[in-house]
């Protein structure tokens, strides 16, 4: 069973992770947090109850909760881990992604790029070949592709592209502004901040619908609402016409993987899906036509990267049965700095992104570049850095600025050098320094804990792990009701009342305080649900 | 053995050419060198590999058509792993038909004759994008570039879509990294500037205002472009450089007989009236030290009225009455070019300006005819002069040998000027001449260097030095010279000559003439106390030497004018159409 990146609150002030908390999000959004991935590496706050979380510290809690799990299974502690990141996450991203899994207390070894991930546990059994495939990763919230390179024993990453800003979400929300252009005006229905809860409700509906066309050729989405009943359908073409424009996006990042790995599509033996979302046919339709094939399903598009994170670790120990095998990663996105070019003319033009290591540059890489002064008398040179692939430097991300003085000397006098060291778990560092002086510097980005970040860090571990949180044991339980409590919500009639007998029967079960009497009946509540609502998805 | 290990070494291989081989020796290379445990070690394994493998390769494509065994090798293995794909073959052979069908109907609406009907071209463009075999991405590149060709060649007859291909495209994203297809840089290119030119054409601004002149053809009367040319200098430099610089392409909507015609004027810096503005300024200064010097009973009290009065009118007067000469031109041209009225002033200033130095000149103790040649010169020869002499100072935009050829042709005057004074008075004038113009170029020298008027630092430093010795020697014989009129109406002519001969190497001809006013004022100022200190001096000698000095600038100026300036013209827009 997989663990949904879910974080809620119970009435009573203690946590819920995962499933429970998952079920929660439709009956109450305010105490449930989903979806946190996207804004990891920001000062985002969630506020659940009476606490605020920074994005975070609410992977903190998952991680935790994951935690907790593989130690019950294993039967001894856990100590470090090795986490997957979207490998178009940038460097603040990973820094928080690093930073949540030290808040739950595990040392992290490695943060490994989740196409690399997934090919790792697609490429692992074809070592012997000489191959090249592309991994094409599409998950709740990211998309990601990696074409990958098999040769004597050696995994080569050629090219890492795509779009942080692409999944299913996107294609739930599709639906959702369908069923709201059909009967937005009768819901009065604005934004998500003017109504959550009607929000959370069609969120759910639409994945459901989203997730039974993968397998029906119609869907239905049923929203009550206020005494009301809406009722919405879809058809498979129908979608896919809605769909158009998120799958022309799925282009792009391919292309490029393409074009920067210089390997050409012929020479690409399969195409590899991976991630929940590459499960909707309209999704591996237009990776048909994109590619003109069709893609490999042999994996398990849920549990490739968690496969792939696996086999790193059994890598990065030197584990006996994966000696042979070396792994070399890109990096996915150009860095450099910001710079000014002195025209022809003498007027300048500022602004200009110059690239110190360029996209798909095997890490690790160390690159360096030289800068003189623009005008007579300069006394310091400040370099900005800059993540991304525009030409014009402040269209892309900012990552820090750090400020070099120079003799004053005359204009293009006095060079100073830059160098960019990008390491294996993605994160940058950077040298200048002033050959003249033999002065050099080293960039710290600022974070939210520039100032000291050891102590900070032990003392928000201390605060997360005094939060309570509910015993794992009673997880399934709590799930089970939390699903009943919506479902009971969302039907009427006949089957609100079959719900509540469900439900009544199961809370009577669990006032036994025998686990086998409970899981009994949490077997036959579930199993009505299902017959209710169809099988739950998460 | 010390130092870096070559490639070879580094792979431990012998140099080789095979690119299996090159592989086979990183992989196994790799295993020591763990990019886990050792970075930098594999950091050196990996720049070695790559460059092993670029070397291979060049010698692969420098092999020419038949490529060498190695490459074949390689791209054999791969066509047989890729041959798994049945299906795919099949697929993609119908995809490709209904692609090809798409394009084909495009191509026959954009090579059909008569005007184009947009709505029918962008149905077939969107036809093509949404075709299922445009959405392949192997054959993209290929496609792209096709489409990209297909659009450029009926040009301009496929501008209205131009625009959507761009847009859903998205090639105008600008990536740092990959150099998008050359074809599909033109497209996104002329979109742009067909967004810019309609920008410049319906628009009211500096830039709009040259392209317009540029999109016209020229006037046929010289004399009239150049008038406009005198006007419009801002705008036209501000476009040369930041527009056209910029985005060369833009030539293609410009008239190309015009650019000639204009770029005869165009191609260099021009004077402008900010600058003229800042001689009368100057003039009055000298003018108040002559006063000042009257003042303090350093000259004679009998005329000291009228001396004042004479300098007052032949000095600054001539310059205003210069400026206000104008005045109608300026107001037909602003209305004109800039759609707007000029301020009053300007509209009225010239009535004023000119009773005013009729009135001066009438009571001038000086003969009519003097006065009256002195209002002719203010009114027509001046101004004619500062106009007519714009494109004297080329500088931007000219290689070395252009500027040295432009020198030759300016300094037969200089010459000519040297060698009759020379012939005609004797040595001591000659180095006053030279003391003069070293005296001059410091003090112009350190003003242009002070209002930040850019000079070649090159030069600077030498020619400091040797404008300094020159001025000393200047000191000597002004001392000894003797206070004869020719001669002093000859130092006059030298003072200008002197202040000409210096080439602006990077100087505007605004910020020249302000430097070169600059120059002749110091002179003055610093022959006048000279005078006054040995006592043989008159005052007006000095008030005429003052404006003799700017008169003959002008006329120095026409003459050289006349000699050189249709001979050198622009080449900023030629070159920029032959880049594109």
């Amino acid at each position: 069973m997989l663990t949904p990146s879910a974080v809620s609150i119970d009435d009573d002030g203690q946590l819920l992770v995962g499933m429970a908390a998952r079920e929660r999000q439709v009956t109450h959004p305010a105490l449930t947090a989903t979806a946190f991935k996207r804004y990891m590496g920001t000062n985002r706050m969630t506020r659940l109850g009476a606490r605020e979380f920074l994005p975070e510290e609410l992977s903190a809690l998952v991680l935790a909760s994951l935690k907790a799990d593989a130690e019950h299974y294993l039967g001894e502690p856990v100590k470090s881990a090795i986490i997957t990141v979207p490998a178009y996450f940038n460097d603040k991203q990973r820094k928080a992604t690093r930073r949540a899994g030290e808040l739950a207390g595990l040392a992290v070894d490695r943060l490994i790029n989740e196409p690399t991930a997934a090919a790792l546990a697609y490429g692992i059994h074809r070592r012997q070949d000489e191959t090249k495939f592309l991994v094409f990763d599409l998950g709740g919230g990211t998309f990601d592709v990696s074409i990958l390179e098999i040769f004597e024993g050696v995994i080569e990453v050629r090219a890492s592209t795509g779009d942080t800003y692409l999944g299913g979400e996107d294609f739930n929300e599709v639906l959702i502004q369908d069923f709201l252009r059909q009967h937005g005006t009768t819901l009065s229905f604005t934004s998500r901040e003017q109504a959550p809860l009607l929000y959370e409700v069609l969120r759910d509906q639409a994945e459901r619908a989203r997730r039974q066309l993968t397998v029906e050729a119609v869907a239905k989405m049923v929203v009550s609402w206020k005494d009301q009943h809406f009722e919405y359908s879809v058809t498979v073409d129908q979608f896919e016409t809605l769909c158009q424009r998120l799958l022309a996006r799925l282009r792009d990042p391919v292309i490029r993987a393409l074009r920067d790995s210089k390997v050409d599509l012929d020479q690409v033996k399969e195409i590899v899906l991976v991630g929940g979302a590459t499960r909707m046919p309209v999704v591996r339709r237009a990776v048909t036509r994109m590619f003109g094939r069709f893609p490999a399903t042999s994996l398990n598009p849920d549990e490739a990267v968690a496969l792939g994170a696996a086999i790193q670790a059994g890598l990065k120990a030197r584990d006996a049965a994966l000696k042979e095998v070396v792994l070399t990663d890109v990096c996915p996105y150009t860095l450099g700095v910001d710079s000014g070019e002195r025209r022809p003319d003498g007027s300048f033009r500022l602004d200009v992104f110059t690239p110190i290591i360029e996209r798909n540059t095997v890490i690790p890489a160390s690159r360096e570049k030289r800068f003189t002064t623009l005008s007579d008398g300069q006394e310091k040179i400040a370099l900005k850095i800059y993540q991304g692939e525009s030409r014009i430097a402040s269209e892309n991300i900012y990552l820090g600025t750090i400020e070099m003085p120079v003799p004053p000397r005359r204009a293009r006098e006095v060079a100073v050098t830059c160098r960019f060291t990008y390491d294996i778990n993605g994160l940058l560092e950077v040298d200048v320094e002033v050959p003249a002086t033999h002065e050099r510097r080293q960039l710290v980005i600022f974070d939210r804990e520039s100032g000291e970040p050891g102590i900070d860090l032990e003392h928000r571990r201390r605060d997360l792990a005094a939060l309570k949180v509910h015993p794992r044991e009673k997880d399934p339980n709590r799930a089970a009701l939390a699903r009943a409590a919506r479902c009971f919500e969302h039907f009427l009639g006949e089957e609100r009342e079959e719900v509540r007998r469900q439900l009544s029967t199961f809370e009577a079960a669990l006032d036994t305080q025998d686990p086998v009497t409970a899981d009994h009946a949490r077997a036959r509540l579930l199993k009505a649900l299902d017959a209710l609502e169809g099988k739950s998805f998460l | 053995m010390t130092g870096q290990p070559t490639v070879w070494q580094a792979l431990g291989i012998p140099p080789t050419r095979e690119i299996g081989d090159i592989r086979r020796a990183y992989a196994a290379r790799l295993k020591e060198c763990h990019p886990e445990e050792n970075p930098d070690g594999f950091q050196r394994l990996r720049t070695a590999y790559e460059t092993a493998l670029r070397t291979a390769r060049g010698a692969a494509e420098g092999a020419g058509s038949v490529p060498s065994t190695a490459v074949k090798d390689v791209v054999g293995q791969v066509q047989a792993s890729a041959a798994s794909g049945v299906i795919s073959s099949q697929l993609d052979d119908e995809n490709q038909r209904h692609v090809e069908g798409a394009v084909g109907r495009l191509e026959q609406l954009l090579k059909a004759p008569g005007e184009p009907d947009r709505a029918a071209l962008e149905s077939a463009l969107n036809a093509v994008l949404d075709t299922p075999g445009a959405f392949h991405v192997g054959s993209w590149d290929a496609l792209e570039r096709r489409l990209a060709r297909l659009l450029l060649e009926p040009v301009p007859k496929s501008d209205p879509i131009l625009d959507t291909v761009v847009q859903r495209l998205r090639w105008a994203r600008a990536d740092v990294v990959t150099a998008r297809a050359k074809e599909v840089v033109v497209v996104v290119t002329r979109v742009a500037d067909l967004a810019t030119v309609a920008k410049l054409q319906s628009g009211t601004d500096a830039d709009a205002r040259a392209f317009q002149l540029f999109s016209q053809p020229a006037p046929k009367s010289w004399m009239s472009r150049r008038v406009k040319a005198f006007y419009l200098d801002h705008a036209i430099r501000d476009f040369l450089n930041k527009t056209l610089k910029a985005r060369p392409t833009l030539t293609q909507w410009l008239d190309k007989g015009s650019v000639d015609a204009w770029m005869k004027i165009f191609g260099r810096p021009h004077v402008s009236a900010r600058g003229l503005a800042t001689m009368p300024i100057l003039s009055a200064i000298a003018v108040l030290a002559v006063y000042v010097a009257g003042e303090l009973g350093t000259l004679p009290a009998d005329s000291r009225a009228a001396d004042f009065l004479l300098a007052l009118c032949v000095g600054p007067c001539l310059v205003l009455a210069k400026l206000y000469a104008f005045s109608w031109p300026i107001m037909l041209l602003f209305r004109r070019l800039k759609g707007k009225e000029p301020p009053p002033w300007m509209r009225w200033g010239w009535l004023a300006a000119g009773a005013f130095s009729v009135l001066l000149v009438s009571t001038l103790p000086i003969t009519w005819p003097v006065a009256a040649m002195s209002l002719v010169l203010s009114a027509g020869l001046l101004p004619w002069a500062t106009v007519a002499a714009h494109p004297i100072f080329v500088a931007e935009g000219l290689g070395f040998y252009q500027k040295l050829k432009l020198a030759l042709m300016e300094n037969p005057v200089v010459l000519l000027w040297t060698g009759m004074i020379g012939w005609g008075v004797g040595l001591p004038a000659s180095i006053a001449t030279a003391g003069a113009f070293g005296a001059s170029a410091i003090a112009g020298r350190s003003m242009a260097k002070r209002w930040k008027f850019d000079s070649a630092p090159r030069t600077r430093r030498w020619s400091l030095v040797a404008l300094s010795l020159l001025t000393m020697a200047a000191f000597y014989a002004l001392w000894r010279s003797s206070d004869s009129p020719v001669e002093f109406a000859l130092s006059t002519g030298l003072v200008t000559v002197a202040a000409l001969m210096q080439r602006p190497a990077r100087l505007t001809l605004s910020q020249a003439l302000v430097g070169r006013w600059a120059q002749v004022m110091v002179f003055a100022t610093f022959a006048l106390v000279l005078a006054l200190s040995t006592g043989g001096l008159t005052r007006k000698r000095l008030a005429m030497q003052i404006a003799g000095s700017y008169v003959l600038v002008g006329v120095v100026a026409t003459i050289c004018f006349v000699v050189c300036s249709e001979a050198t013209t622009g080449r900023l827009l030629r070159r920029a159409s032959a880049q594109t």
